[in-house]
């Protein structure tokens, strides 16, 4: 199968394959993530009937695993921004087969994400005064406040992600609907917005895409730097720190790629799109992940570094919480999670084969996630009056909630990949044609810009 | 009227220009003409560009638009209910700064959907010419005919190397 | 405008906590049993910590009574989304309990910890609950709380001043820790007022602010132990 030749109808039918046949270890999978986006309701419903004391959250650590999970999925949608819009800007050819997964796992993680900040609320039905509207108190929001900046950052680039999201999808829309039957060509109809693929819309399209992409990476940078000061805004000891916007970032960007390695390695296998999703691509995303790990251990050494050294009353009981005491285990997981385990898988050739770096993004989602809670709960629970300290664990009905936004994400994305294909299709030709116009098979001038057909092979 | 386009699809871009060539060249207006395929074709536009898109504006404007709505949403909402917090000024400028450089780049994302939807006359659900098989590959070709070239279109179009001519 | 302060004795604190159960009476605060208690969720709107220094046999202990500083730049005040913290002009950190909606962010970047949550909404079982306050409303849960300087005190002080038709005269108003302290340790008063006790204590030599160093200029004073 993967021998034969790509034309545009074979190409057609591998990608939207998957929209029109459904096989049932699917159902299957998919009522197991529902159940389990169940318990995460049905747990939101226990706490807001019973109180937010159902959390296991307490004084000093008035936050914990609900913050921690929220930082780590907006962490992870910094995905699709990085290998899209970066790539598409410096025009890096590789990108093609994975703008689409990217793109999706950033809308969905940051819906996943968006549930936290109303979830964590302890009048969580009161959401809606975080929304500036004119209301007859004459009451605002703060917008001094890091929460409100979250608010307008996190919506702005949901916006945008969206927005990026579905311009590149329209095409596919329009392939899918020629293609499609019954109630599914009239839902393809109406997403297709009546695509017809006019040289005037091309054009169109790219000019928007590529504005796009200049927009949302400062975007992205900036919301990921606003909620790292949910925490650097504070003065409490380890979290008063300059390095945290851009200490975020790079664990965000690094996060995210793992992530999307996890999701492009089960699309490959399940879809069967070995002739689309090759090793080149998962080698230069590893490497990328690579990159993204020493630039983590670098910002986690410095920031640790500064920290012994300036030897601060407040700041010493935190530092030597997580490096000896009790969240010792934890830290020196962290640390071999994203940096000891990916180092020679990621950096020797031999061994960055695709089962190898499944298994190392897997260790480095958990690391980070692992990152994100040393960073939160180690500092509550050593305040600057020691009398104060505490210790924090968290309750069962958070555990269902946090632990199970993951089955949310797994099952918003698997609905999508149903829903539209997961590889562009219309981007992933034009890259055939580009490989082609490269390797000289149209230097007669009489077939500028002729489509690729037959026995040429998208090797890059 | 019916029967006044003429949807012809080529199997490469190259016949698909020659086509358009000779149509050009026999009088037919190039704004009475479509071009369509399932992927951006680089190389030179098929048919000449006769209003070059102002997309850039209209981020630019959405941008503006946005810039000026941040920094008066936190103004105007700070100075609407004075409160002193933290020692900190009713009108903090970081703080407006960071709130405005978020609503300028929200002004510019929404602006730009909107000028390509604009733009692009989408949604457009009534049926103009088109030829569903385009997504499998090649170049189709619509031309609007006067009635009178009629015979003449579908001569040239056969001509240039058309695999298939439907009349809509 | 008066500018509430207060000073608090540390010489003079035997460690008795008669003003942390005043303070639980005065303002309805909720008891939460032994097993939220032990999950850290008590609520102490004045405690007082304790400390021990040097070893047996030659130890001492220090007892600090702690309680919300009114800091005149409170980090916890900026960082609400929904302003329900703010800076009134008479100095007082104001919590507004209807605005909360709980994101608890101002509890953590309170350096004192001095701010509480209502978890569950609390229950007082008969007849405990007719011993509750009129003039103190009760928060249920999701609420963000903390001490006040018994603000419900002052305003009535005010108000009957007001309809007397004079000022408030110093020593009128009277915290409840500061009512039910057996040792004189609370002195509250009105801080710009330079003939008050309360400033008189403050500008003594003993008197220094807890976590100065932050910059959250708290209105506390603490009289340190020893001789001015």
């Amino acid at each position: 199968m993967s021998d034969t030749p790509l034309t545009e109808e074979k190409i057609n039918r591998d990608l939207l394959g998957p929209l029109f046949k459904t096989s049932g270890t699917y159902f299957l999978v998919v009522a197991f993530l529902a159940l389990v986006a169940l318990v995460v309701f049905v747990a939101w419903g226990l706490q807001l009937r019973y109180g937010i004391g159902m959390a296991g959250k307490n004084r000093p650590s008035f936050w914990g695993l609900y913050i921690t999970t929220f930082v780590f999925w907006i962490g992870i949608s910094h995905a699709g921004t990085l290998i899209s819009a970066i790539l598409r800007v410096v025009q890096a050819e590789w990108r093609r087969p994975i703008t689409r997964c990217a793109e999706a796992i950033t809308t969905f993680a940051l819906c996943t994400g968006s549930l936290f900040p109303i979830i964590h609320l302890g009048r969580a039905w009161l959401f809606f005064w975080m929304i500036p509207y004119p209301n007859s108190r004459h009451l605002w929001p703060n917008f001094q406040s890091p929460l409100m900046w979250d608010f307008i950052a996190i919506n702005t680039y949901l916006t945008g992600s969206v927005t990026y999201l579905y311009l590149p999808m329209i095409p596919d829309m329009a392939v899918a609907r020629d293609k499609a039957t019954g109630w599914r060509k009239k839902m393809y109809r109406t997403l297709a917005l009546g695509w017809r693929g006019t040289e005037r819309q091309w054009v169109r399209l790219e000019k928007a895409i590529g504005i796009m992409a200049l927009i949302i990476i400062p975007v992205a940078v900036s919301v990921h730097t606003i909620v790292s000061w949910d925490f650097a805004m504070t003065i409490m000891p380890m979290w008063h720190s300059t390095i945290f916007g851009p200490y975020f970032v790079v664990g965000a960007i690094f996060s995210g790629i793992a992530a999307l390695l996890i999701a492009m390695v089960m699309i490959r296998k399940y879809f069967h799109l070995e002739q689309y999703l090759e090793p080149i691509h998962f080698d230069n995303l590893a490497k990328m992940l690579f990159a993204m790990s020493l630039l983590w251990f670098y910002f986690t050494f410095t920031e640790y570094l500064v920290t012994w050294y300036g030897n601060e009353a407040a700041e010493m009981p935190v530092f030597w919480s997580k490096v000896s005491g009790p969240y010792a285990p934890m830290f020196w997981l962290m640390v071999a999670c994203n940096f000891i385990i990916p180092f020679p898988i990621l950096s020797i050739k031999k061994l960055r084969t695709i089962p190898l770096i499944f298994f190392a993004s897997c260790c480095v989602v958990v690391g980070m996630w692992i990152e994100r809670f040393l960073i939160i709960v180690p500092t509550l629970i050593h305040p600057y009056l020691p009398y104060n300290y505490g210790h924090y664990w968290p309750s069962v009905t958070e555990m269902c909630i946090a632990g199970g936004t993951a089955g949310f994400f797994i099952l918003l994305y698997f609905l999508f990949a149903k829903f539209s294909p997961m590889i562009s299709i219309w981007e992933y030709e034009e890259g055939l044609q580009v490989a082609a116009k490269h390797a000289g098979h149209l230097s007669d001038p009489r077939f500028a810009g002729d489509i690729v057909r037959g026995d040429v092979h998208p090797g890059h | 009227m019916p029967n006044t386009w003429c949807v012809a699809k080529f199997a490469q871009p190259v016949e698909a220009r020659s086509a358009i060539r000779r149509l050009i060249q026999s009088g037919v207006d190039p704004d009475w003409m479509e071009v369509m395929t399932s992927q951006p074709i680089h190389g030179e536009p098929f048919l000449p560009e006769k209003r070059p898109s102002k997309l850039r504006t209209w981020a630019l404007c959405g941008a503006a638009t946005g810039m000026i709505g941040g920094c008066a949403l936190a103004t105007i909402t700070a100075l609407n209910y004075p409160l002193v917090k933290g020692g900190m000024p009713i009108v903090a400028p970081w703080t407006v700064g960071l709130i405005t450089y978020e609503t300028t780049m929200l002004g510019a994302v929404l602006a730009t959907l909107a000028g390509l939807l604009v733009e692009l006359g989408l949604p457009n659900f009534k049926s103009l010419p088109y030829d569903e098989s385009v997504v499998d590959g090649g170049v189709v070709v619509a031309v609007k005919s006067t009635g009178e070239n009629r015979p003449a279109i579908h001569e040239m179009v056969t001509a240039a190397g058309a695999v298939k001519v439907n009349w809509v | 405008m008066p500018q509430w302060g207060m000073t608090v004795d540390l010489d003079r604190c035997t460690g008795c906590e008669a003003c942390v159960v005043a303070c639980h009476a005065e303002n309805n605060l909720p008891i939460v049993g032994p097993d939220q208690a032990a999950m850290g969720r008590t609520h102490q709107w004045i405690r007082v910590e304790r400390y021990w220094e040097g070893e047996f046999p030659n130890i001492k202990a220090k007892f600090m009574p702690v309680m919300c500083q009114q800091c005149d730049a409170a980090p916890c005040e900026p960082v609400c989304p929904v302003n329900a913290t703010y800076h009134t002009p008479d100095g007082l950190n104001a919590q507004v309990y209807n605005r909360c909606v709980g994101t608890r962010f101002c509890a953590n970047n309170c350096p004192y910890t001095v701010r509480f949550f209502t978890w569950f909404t609390p229950s007082w079982p008969s007849p405990l609950n007719e011993q509750l306050n009129p003039d103190v409303s009760l928060r249920t849960s999701g609420i963000m709380e903390k001490c006040t300087f018994c603000v419900q005190r002052i305003r009535r002080a005010e108000d009957t001043a007001k309809d007397e038709k004079r000022a408030v005269k110093d020593g009128e108003i009277k915290t409840a820790c500061q009512q039910a302290c057996p040792a004189k340790v609370f002195v509250f008063g009105d801080m710009s007022d330079p003939e008050s006790e309360v400033s008189r204590l403050a500008e003594s030599r003993r008197g220094h602010r807890l976590l100065e160093e932050l910059g959250t200029r708290p209105r506390v004073v603490y009289l340190k132990e020893g001789s001015a």
